[in-house]
């Protein structure tokens, strides 16, 4: 039950940013980006700014469910390199977080720390294919240092026009050394209309992944 | 379950919200006409771009932003099939070739060809 508190609680954050940008005209100078990951490590929310298309601003909460601690942090995406080719689009991207991790977890009491998280991302896509690789390394003072890298390969049944519904079937691998079962199978159904591109996932232990982005 | 609904409830406005500044917007997706807009406005002065590294409505939004924002620019169609976009200009406006190839640069694609159809 407490998953669920802490889920609504992103969602009402969601809809509360949401509520923000919708009450104000939002100039097209730059892109502003709500991006929320929940899956069976955490749950994330994260508002951006782009002031060029190379890189992005923002900030980010997440909560770790296992671990059971929050890190709110400012965040820096940085596009490093793009390759455009006549039907694909290359990226290269690193991501980089500093920020407060907080937690009750165990012996820890309302302890609460500095924490860094970077990481490196790269993608191929053409209108029918997707490809993406991404590692994420997190260290902080002394509750936690993890790393996780995921990979996954797309598809769409079919290509639907601009402005119409596209769906894409994917399979997401995940690798998390510190766990026992160190591979991850997950199972991906993106839909993508308009400015909005949800995500719903089922791994092979039946854990459920939702992701949500929204652009204005 | 709840969740679910509750993201479902927020695409189902959002998309509401999009599909009232789209028409607020002078722009077409598959009306590609040769002098036309969709709303109604006609225009000689168009330019043919043959784009590169536009693979998702993502790409296509960002080009159709940066030039609906122009004061020279009275309408766009974006083909994602052809790789292909069509600006619609004002009749005595004109965008150098350089120009474009920047803006595109700028907003991340690649210009391979241009064709003035005025």
């Amino acid at each position: 039950m407490g998953i669920f508190i802490k889920i609504a609680m992103l969602f009402f954050l969601l809809n509360f940013f949401y509520s923000i940008l919708n009450a104000r005209p939002i100039s097209y100078a730059g892109g502003w980006t709500v991006m929320t990951y929940n899956d069976y490590t955490r749950n994330s929310l994260l508002l951006h700014y782009s002031p060029t298309s190379k890189y992005s601003i923002g900030y980010r909460t997440q909560y770790w469910q296992e671990k059971e601690y929050w890190i709110n942090s400012f965040n820096l995406n940085y596009l490093a390199k793009r390759i455009n080719r006549k039907h694909s689009q290359t990226n290269i991207y690193l991501k980089t977080g500093l920020g407060i991790l907080s937690t009750d977890y165990k012996e820890y009491n309302d302890k609460k720390e500095p924490v860094f998280y970077g990481e490196f991302a790269a993608d191929w896509e053409t209108r029918k294919l997707f490809i993406s690789y991404n590692n994420n390394v997190l260290k902080s003072a002394s509750v936690d240092g993890t790393f996780i890298q995921k990979s996954r390969f797309g598809f769409t049944p079919y290509l639907a026009k601009y402005g119409s519904l596209h769906t894409w079937l994917m399979y997401e691998l995940n690798h998390i050394p510190e766990l026992k079962s160190n591979y991850l199978s997950n199972f991906i159904i993106r839909f993508f209309k308009s400015t909005n591109l949800l995500e719903l996932g089922l791994d092979e232990n039946k854990n459920t992944t939702l992701n949500f982005i929204k652009r204005f | 379950m709840k969740i679910f609904l509750t993201l479902l409830g927020l695409i189902i406005i959002t998309s509401n919200t999009y599909a009232k500044s789209d028409k607020e917007e002078k722009h077409s997706h598959d009306e590609i006409t040769t002098n036309g807009l969709s709303s109604g406005e006609t225009t000689t002065n168009i330019i043919n771009i043959n784009v590169n590294g536009m693979v998702c409505d993502f790409c296509a939004q960002s080009i159709e932003k940066v030039f609906m924002k122009r004061d020279d620019v009275k309408g766009i169609n974006v083909n994602l099939e052809d790789q292909k976009v069509v600006l619609y200009l004002k009749e005595e406006a004109n965008i150098e070739d350089k120009t474009l190839s920047l803006i595109f640069e700028d907003a991340g694609y690649t210009v391979e060809g241009i064709n003035r159809a005025s």
